[in-house]
């Protein structure tokens, strides 16, 4: 970064990513690597706690729920229902050029409603997006790095 | 699977235990603190003075309301919201206090006054002057995407590769799980904003004075579906402060005290920031009853709601975690708008709020209240003013204080 670029803790930097086409991805960490693994080879895999028997997302060193760091990892179905939504139309975050959906996803394999995963719901319009609605994972590349997505499941 | 709207299925699913890990703050004074003097700079989208000017034009216009020398002022509050903040030390020499006896800077709303409050009750300074200093020019919270690679670290690589970066979006997100559990509107939403445009017309401070439909506020244009522009409160530059003393201290200035009776701050960050919790049964959320019972005030018994509104759906929501309306009746009780216009039976942020006066992180409600109780709210006086309850942040994460005018 040259020293004229604008810092990306403003707007102006925001903006001048997006120019530059920057596309953000991932950057995993020790805890997060399990995760992001998985999804280059297509699966979702998601932290257990090996204490409460318990799925956790995002990953993190303890257990929300009780408070042990015994984890492991469990390839889950890939199944789930949206939490939540958003339509986005700003469009601020660099990497987006069009009105694009933000859900949140509770995994089937989950027993409290706090796990979610964020996704984009594609393959239909934004319109058709509803709370409640089955969805299922698939596989997205972007830039290079294959990264999780959802789409509605109409097997459910 | 969950069937689309099934609340009940879900309830049962996820919130089988309810939480049960309460704890206990403290929320009221031995000694009642009152608020004694407010003051307040004009809210500009401009920064034209500096923040330290800002302030000091604040505390000094606090002062004088309040019929005492600011060199009296022997504690100090300075609440900004970025860094690096102005020298405390900076305001404290250019008010000309003799003393500092108390200074913690920082908190918002709700917190800064119960800090105060604290510090006056246990005796550790007589006159506090409390004050909010907003500088739009000071950077936004921005997600921390790396300028060369694109990566994304830390809890943002679960979020921001999938466009999620910015509060207004995470608001979008609870504010559509809310409006959907409770079957609340677009419409009833565009009444609170309608209502409250209503009375920013009356305030000199207000920013926006033209007249606000619904129709209008279903035409404002999406930031992130369900969260359109008008939803959102108003960037501006300025300054708002306020002096609390102990009532004994008070009897002789020149308003009649204003009594903050008791507060509430959430006990933890619910699960997460942004989490609106749907198994909190009717009457008060939790973690604000103990603030009626130190009161010994009723829901009912609050006259004029000063509502934080950062974002609409926020002064909503927090009806419902204060009891003021059953659960999920905030959308009924706004539409229409008489209720809670200024001359409703609770007017609803009569001052215009944050969507017509400007983003002061609630410092507006708190100078609302005071005018209100005092009864020099002018035009959009209320009729019936004795106790106000004002809420800061987030409802289920935030802090509330109920103030009165009777001894």
């Amino acid at each position: 970064m040259t020293m004229s670029e604008p810092s990306v803790s403003t707007r102006a930097g925001q903006e001048r990513l997006k120019e530059r086409g920057v596309i953000p991805l991932p950057e995993p960490d020790e805890v997060s690597a399990p995760y992001w693994d998985a999804a280059q080879n297509e699966e979702l895999h998601l932290q257990h706690c090996s204490a409460c028997d318990t799925i956790r997302h995002p990953p993190s060193p303890d257990c929300p729920e009780c408070g042990d760091s015994s984890s492991d990892w469990r390839r889950v179905s890939g199944k789930g229902t949206v939490y939540s939504f958003i339509v986005d139309h700003r469009l601020m975050v660099p990497g987006f050029d069009e009105p694009y959906v933000v859900a949140q996803i509770n995994p089937v394999e989950a027993t409290r409603d706090t796990v979610r995963i964020v996704a984009n719901i594609k393959g239909c319009d934004t319109s058709e997006v509803f709370i409640g609605m089955p969805v299922e994972v698939y596989f997205e590349v972007r830039a290079g790095m294959t990264i999780p997505q959802f789409k509605q499941d109409t097997e459910s | 699977m969950i069937a689309h709207g099934n609340y009940d299925e879900q309830y049962e699913r996820f919130h089988g235990a309810a939480h049960s890990a309460w704890s206990r703050s403290v929320t009221t004074t031995e000694r009642r603190v009152a608020f004694v003097g407010c003051g307040y700079t004009d809210l500009t989208k401009k920064a034209e003075l500096s923040e330290i000017e800002l302030g000091l034009a604040a505390c000094r216009m606090a002062a004088e309301d309040a019929g005492i020398d600011t060199a009296d002022l022997d504690g100090i509050n300075i609440q900004v919201h970025h860094y690096p903040p102005p020298d405390t030390a900076v305001i404290v020499a250019g008010l000309g206090m003799r003393e500092v006896k108390w200074e913690e800077d920082g908190g918002i709303g709700v917190t800064s006054l119960a800090r105060a409050a604290g510090a006056l009750d246990a005796g550790v300074c007589d006159y506090i002057v409390v004050c909010k200093i907003m500088n739009t020019i000071a950077p936004v919270g921005t997600p921390l995407i790396d300028p060369d690679t694109g990566r994304v670290g830390g809890p943002g690589q679960f979020e921001v590769p999938y466009g999620l970066g910015y509060t207004m979006q995470r608001i979008g997100l609870t504010s559509r799980r809310w409006m959907d559990r409770y079957g609340i509107t677009d419409e009833q939403v565009g009444w609170l904003c309608a209502m409250q445009r209503d009375g920013a017309q009356l305030n000199a401070r207000s920013n926006f004075k033209d007249t606000l439909t619904v129709d209008d506020y279903l035409a404002s244009r999406w930031i992130a579906d369900p969260v359109r522009l008008l939803d959102c409160d108003y960037p501006v530059n300025g300054a708002y402060a306020y002096v609390l003393t102990r009532d004994d201290l008070a009897r002789d200035l020149r308003h009649p005290p204003i009594h903050l009776l008791s507060w509430a701050i959430a006990p933890y960050d619910l699960l997460d920031h942004h989490f609106i919790s749907e198994d909190l049964g009717q009457g008060p959320t939790p973690w604000l009853r103990e603030m009626y019972a130190d009161a010994a005030v009723r829901p009912d018994e609050l006259d004029v709601w000063l509502l934080y509104d950062g974002f609409s759906f926020f002064a909503l929501q927090w009806m419902e975690s204060l009891g003021v309306v059953p659960r999920g009746e905030s959308g009924n009780y706004c539409e229409g708008g008489t209720r809670i216009r200024f001359d409703g039976e609770h007017p609803v942020n009569p001052h215009g709020g944050q969507l017509s006066e400007g983003r002061m992180h609630g410092a507006g409600h708190v100078l609302e209240a005071i005018q209100q109780l005092r009864g020099t709210a002018g035009d959009r006086q209320a009729a019936k003013a004795d106790h106000a309850v004002i809420t800061t942040a987030f409802a289920n994460t935030g802090s509330a204080a109920i103030l009165g005018r009777k001894d």
